[in-house]
């Protein structure tokens, strides 16, 4: 018999997937259940350009820390190039001191071992009492240090891991028994590298969120039913997206004539 | 071998205050040269917050370090070579303590861990904005154990605040202090902060011996 995730269509889980249903479950639904995606603001562009700076300059440690910043900035316009949002030209200035401090980091490390056809490592693991696997991809592997490293771009430098990241830090720790598993937070002015502690606790968090969401999901098999029984707290920032916000609108009725589409059906 | 790179304000020789981490003591020399070294056994000091440097250092026995130092914290400087380790510098003042001033820096992760951390008490204290400059003792010291053997953490406090000494030379446009955050801090989280991991170290090739005066981590 399939399981609940397969009847669904769903299968494999992720730590953003799963990350995701803890902080806001009414967009886990609304994207996984009903298909409908949400747009990521300047702030994730910006680290996606972080990464792609950093990960040039680890890959090829000669490149000059310049042409390391200029390839960041260049993803990040390419990628906020039909943005409108008043924070791009924030994000694009936090970028090359960024790249700068993350090199001037990990570059001590050596160069990442690069995987076949891609720099980033696919890793697929089976947990127990998952029906599904879950897929992710490493960011920066040292197989002679035993040390995986993720990159983290924030605005303010975090303290610690956070237990998201914990969490996806447990799925790489199973997958990679024998690596250390580090995040590597950096600002425009600071970095932290952080070991990830007790892998085993977090994974076990891991394993029941998963388990909450086959709990969810075996409740009925009419997916849009499940997303309504939900509800968006569209105060979040999870929410900020135009397009997000209209989904939910669509879904959830919050349109004066939304709403009185669904009363209309309800009587 | 090489003579120390000028720093960026072309600022002379200074005497050295060093921590020693496999021992957990500091050390310093009166001025002058072929000066013996004796130990500091109260490491309480101005220390010139607002003129720390980072940058990079190669530590040699026998000469001074070779440095090139970033051109602000948010921009490095390109790695100028193999033997360079990223690292810090600045000016502590003791009259009593430690002979004047003396420069300390240090490449070794334990100790950029705990400059890190006090790094950040200064940045939040609200007599930093004030433009006065904070009196720091060494506390005492953690070990911590890894695949280097034991080694020693400083643990830095701000003891006390008092104006700018004279001793610290005037930079030019003298580095102002962070503006304090604007919006509520970070609340604190249940566990502790996590601790800084330095890079690992590669081993050393079986011909290259360990250079006597540089930082014992």
């Amino acid at each position: 018999m399939a399981s609940a995730f397969e009847r669904h269509g769903l299968d494999h889980l992720s730590a953003s997937s799963i990350n995701l249903f803890v902080a806001q479950p009414a967009m886990w639904a609304m994207q996984k259940l009903m298909g409908r995606k949400s747009m990521v603001g300047p702030a994730a562009h910006r680290g996606t350009a972080i990464e792609a700076g950093v990960e040039m300059g680890l890959f090829d440690p000669a490149a000059p820390v310049e042409a390391c910043q200029e390839a960041a900035i260049a993803r990040f316009n390419q990628l906020t190039a039909l943005s409108a949002d008043p924070a791009v030209q924030k994000e694009r200035a936090n970028i090359a001191p960024a790249v700068a401090i993350a090199l001037a980091e990990l570059r001590q490390y050596g160069i990442p071992e690069a995987a076949e056809g891609n720099r980033q490592h696919r890793i697929e693991v089976q947990l127990p009492g998952v029906p599904v696997p879950f897929i992710g991809w490493l960011d920066f592997w040292y197989p002679a240090h035993g040390i995986i490293v993720d990159l983290k771009t924030q605005a303010r430098l975090s303290s610690k891991i956070s237990d998201p990241h914990a969490r996806q830090g447990a799925i790489y720790h199973a997958a990679h028994g024998n690596a250390e598993i580090r995040f590597a937070y950096v600002t425009p002015q600071k970095m932290g590298v952080y070991r990830l502690e007790d892998p085993r606790r977090h994974l076990d968090r891991v394993v029941s969120i998963a388990q909450s969401i086959e709990r969810f999901l075996s409740l009925s098999d009419d997916g849009a039913a499940l997303t309504r029984s939900l509800s968006p707290d569209l105060d979040s920032f999870y929410w900020n997206d135009p397009g997000a916000r209209a989904a939910a609108d669509e879904i959830w009725g919050f349109a004066p004539e939304g709403d009185a589409a669904c009363l209309n059906a309800a009587q | 071998m090489g003579f120390m790179t000028p720093s960026a304000t072309g600022a002379d020789f200074k005497t050295y205050v060093a921590f020693n981490a496999k021992a957990g003591r500091w050390y310093t020399k009166d001025d002058g040269k072929d000066e013996p070294l004796f130990e500091v056994t109260d490491m309480t000091a101005v220390f010139d917050m607002p003129g720390l440097q980072t940058g990079w250092f190669k530590f040699t026995s026998g000469v001074a370090p070779e440095k090139v130092m970033d051109p602000s914290f948010s921009a490095a400087a390109p790695n100028p070579g193999q033997d360079f380790k990223r690292g810090f510098q600045l000016d502590l003042y003791s009259e009593k303590n430690l002979l004047g001033l003396r420069e300390f820096s240090s490449t070794a992760g334990i100790v950029i861990e705990a400059m890190n951390q006090l790094y950040d008490l200064w940045v939040a204290a609200p007599e930093t904005a004030t433009g006065k400059y904070p009196v720091v003792r060494c506390v005492g010291v953690t070990p911590v154990t890894n695949k280097h053997g034991t080694n020693y953490q400083p643990k830095f406090e701000i003891v006390g605040w008092t104006d700018r000494p004279s001793a610290f030379e005037d930079m030019g446009q003298p580095r102002a202090a962070p503006t304090p955050v604007a919006h509520a801090p970070v609340a604190p989280a249940a566990a502790a902060p996590a601790a800084h991991m330095p890079p690992p170290v590669a081993p050393a090739p079986a011909s290259a011996p360990a250079p006597a005066g540089a930082p014992l981590f």
